[in-house]
């Protein structure tokens, strides 16, 4: 059997499968709820080039996302057995709080962040000076310069940059919203408050556990409050029974 | 993106010549004004402004759902773990905060490949189904279809041609498209588009077209309101501003000004920026007249990107300008005078905004009675003669149309990216996750085992041997090093 045979039996089943996973694109498209159609608001809203819409769907994702990567991770690390037993529940109670901290506060820093008059103040004393009327009459001067612009009129000239400035400008919203959202309050504001905030959703999540013996593999050496002398004396201070448990000790012996 | 054999119907582009016997298009870009072309305009505009700029501008171009992962997951990778490390409010032991904070990495660096990896293809099937009309019309770019794809459909109709062949033809493709867009607005006054990759074109839903056609003068309207606005409260409060200090400081405006002509004598431009810079700095220093820095700033504004010692000229034109403006307001006795001068230069320029306005208000009404575009255009060319701002300013409405049509349709399969890419991200996360689970603590026993219980088992198991069997121990160790 010739290669071009084969290609041309198999044909209509690729177009057939084309078509099936097309059918979801399709659907999304079309979707209807009611008389309306979701996806006509946020078309309107992109056509109006409405930042705060755009920038807003952004942060719905990732705040989407944080919720059921919240539960999936809390679940699972709660049941992964590779995860020493007595860091498994504080993994896990750092995963709850922040899921529940990191929603919040990205919504809380959005909707600041994106506010017109802190977004007008943050665009103006970063990049207004590109934009005023000494910048303006620069590059105009500088394109004027290009054999093929040098009967350019302000009336061709002006609406452009406008256009420079508002396309800027949107960029520095969208940017500007998802990192206060993502990177400052999820990533320096949440972990610094979860961290302890997870010391007690682990008593919480333990408060019905029969004690767990903490691992002596991954037991910690590292004491925050005493100094190493300290710990020397504790371990003077071990029963016997203790000492020769520890195979390094007998060996050393 | 998948670029479909299938016809495009492209009549009006004989695909069988070659790019050299097709040479002449006679295509032009498409024109806001009729005067210059917007686009050129644009991008040469880019290459002057700071890289601050055109980083934001790249920002810009990838907005969507593969930009708010990567901002996130730089969060995640890089910021997260010196916090939850080094948290002084935590009372969990140093290792174990250690080991968590190394999950964030981790975890990043897997988002990134299965988000971005599954949004990727996401996008791209999304713009080739647009491409061939399989979306719908918000979302159909058959008359509009981009750079990218043409130079995908040539290369593919002909293996032959060079790259340069291959974007020469797809740049007349590309114009050859407008300019039928812009035929059909003005002969059948609809647009007409490939649906689901059909060799039969069809029109423009007539709901979504006049809608179209408001939107366009709407725009029209927005961008003169703005223009008067400026001209009625920002221009007027600033002539008015300079105009009194040149009446009232008429010698020490000269003198400056006539220093700076001294400074354009050099006739190099570099020598010229640094006179400049170290004039308005000196002058700072000796607390001058606040306008006579700001006149110095926005003459050293002017050259400052350019090493083209052209623009001296420039700078020399504006100071001359300034000169006669100094002779023609040092005359005038009162500050009312300067008022009265100024308003009424304002006042002609906001007169004509209104008349133009005016004018938008009556197309749009025209369109609201189903008034065709050729119909409209005639309306432009009979104000054209009457009206100053539009002899300054001509608008070419069915060019209008296009634009904003084609601008319509990008933004919403943008729209679309987005919140198909919600739904992909999150369908990945079934996958992310559990991926997390399983790589997270072998990564951890690997490269950090005295966090993890690997390394401590294969230590023990060690200790073991070495306290049994020194001999083998000692063996071992010796093979290994």
């Amino acid at each position: 059997m010739k290669i071009s045979s084969i290609a041309k039996a198999t044909k209509p089943y690729i177009k057939k499968f084309n078509n099936l996973c097309e059918k979801p694109y399709r659907a999304l498209a079309n979707v209807k709820i009611g008389k309306y159609r979701p996806m006509d608001i946020v078309n309107d809203n992109y056509i109006a080039d409405n930042t705060k819409f755009i920038t807003g769907l952004g942060v719905t994702s990732i705040v989407l996302k944080d919720g059921v990567g919240c539960y999936m991770y809390v679940t699972q690390s709660l049941n992964n057995k590779e995860i020493p037993d007595d860091k498994r529940k504080f993994v896990a109670a750092l995963d709850l709080a922040n899921g529940g901290l990191m929603i919040l506060l990205q919504l809380g820093m959005f909707f600041t962040i994106s506010n017109k008059k802190v977004q007008e103040k943050m665009f103006n004393a970063l990049f207004g000076k590109h934009f005023d009327r000494a910048a303006s009459k620069g590059y105009q001067a500088m394109l004027k310069n290009n054999d093929l612009l040098k009967d350019m009129k302000g009336s061709d000239f002006h609406p452009v940059l406008n256009q420079a400035r508002k396309d800027v400008k949107a960029a520095f919203e969208n940017v500007t919203s998802l990192f206060a959202a993502s990177v400052v309050a999820k990533r320096m504001l949440v972990p610094f408050i979860a961290t302890p905030l997870a010391d007690k959703t682990k008593v919480w999540m333990s408060r019905n556990d029969k004690p767990v013996q903490v691992s002596k593999e991954t037991q910690n050496t590292y004491d925050t409050h005493k100094a190493g002398i300290d710990k020397k004396e504790n371990v003077k201070g071990q029963s016997e029974e203790h000492k020769h448990a520890n195979l390094l000790d007998r060996f050393k012996k | 993106m998948k670029v479909e054999k299938a016809n495009f119907n492209l009549q009006q582009i004989p695909m069988n010549q070659s790019p050299v016997q097709f040479a002449k298009p006679g295509a032009q870009a498409a024109s806001f004004t009729g005067h210059y072309n917007s686009t050129d305009i644009y991008k040469e505009l880019m290459h002057y402004m700071p890289r601050s700029v055109k980083l934001m501008m790249k920002a810009k171009e990838w907005t969507g759902e593969v930009q708010n992962i990567v901002i996130n997951s730089v969060g995640t990778g890089l910021i997260a773990p010196i916090f939850i490390k080094y948290n002084p409010l935590s009372k969990t032991d140093e290792d174990t905060r250690t080991y968590s904070a190394w999950r964030q990495p981790v975890s990043a660096l897997l988002a990134i490949l299965t988000q971005v990896g599954a949004t990727i293809p996401f996008n791209q099937k999304v713009s080739s189904m647009a491409h061939q009309g399989k979306l719908g019309q918000d979302y159909n770019m058959t008359p509009f279809m981009d750079e990218k794809y043409l130079k995908k459909l040539v290369k593919r109709q002909h293996p032959d041609f060079t790259p340069a062949q291959i974007a020469e033809r797809a740049e007349q493709m590309k114009n050859a498209q407008f300019e039928e867009v812009i035929k059909d607005l003005k002969t059948k006054n609809t647009v007409m588009f490939i649906e689901d990759g059909k060799p039969n074109k069809v029109e423009m839903n007539p709901k979504r077209y006049k809608e179209t056609l408001i939107k366009t003068i709407t725009n029209l309207i927005k961008e003169e309101t703005a223009e008067k606005k400026k001209s009625d409260e920002t221009k007027r409060q600033f002539r008015i501003r300079r105009s009194e200090y040149y009446r009232t400081h008429a010698d020490k405006a000269n003198a400056h000004l006539d220093s700076l002509l001294e400074i354009f004598a050099s006739g190099d431009i570099e020598k010229v920026k640094k006179s400049l810079a170290s004039k308005i700095g000196k002058m700072k220093s000796n607390k001058e007249d606040k306008e006579l820095i700001l006149f110095t700033q926005e003459i050293f504004k002017l050259g400052n990107k350019s090493n083209d010692n052209k623009t001296i000229n420039s700078m020399r034109d504006k100071v001359n300008r300034a000169k006669s403006y100094v002779h023609d307001y040092s005359a005038m006795t009162s500050r009312e005078q300067v008022i009265e001068r100024v308003n009424r230069s304002i006042d002609g320029r906001v007169t004509e905004i209104d008349k133009e306005l005016k004018f938008f208000e009556k197309v749009k009404q025209a369109i609201l009675e189903d008034k065709t575009v050729h119909e409209i255009e005639d309306m432009f060319t009979a104000e054209h003669l009457k009206n100053k701002r539009l002899q300054e300013k001509p608008v070419k409405f069915a060019e209008q149309v296009a634009m904003q049509l084609k601008k319509q349709t990008k933004s919403c399969i943008n729209g679309y990216k987005q919140v198909g890419g919600i739904f992909v991200s999150l369908a990945t996360l079934f996958i992310s996750c559990p991926l997390l689970n399983w790589v997270y603590p072998k990564f951890m026993a690997a490269v950090f085992p005295n966090l993890s219980n690997g390394k401590h088992q294969k230590d023990t198991t060690n200790l073991i041997l070495q306290a049994n069997n020194p001999a083998e121990f000692q063996k071992k160790a010796e093979v290994k090093s």
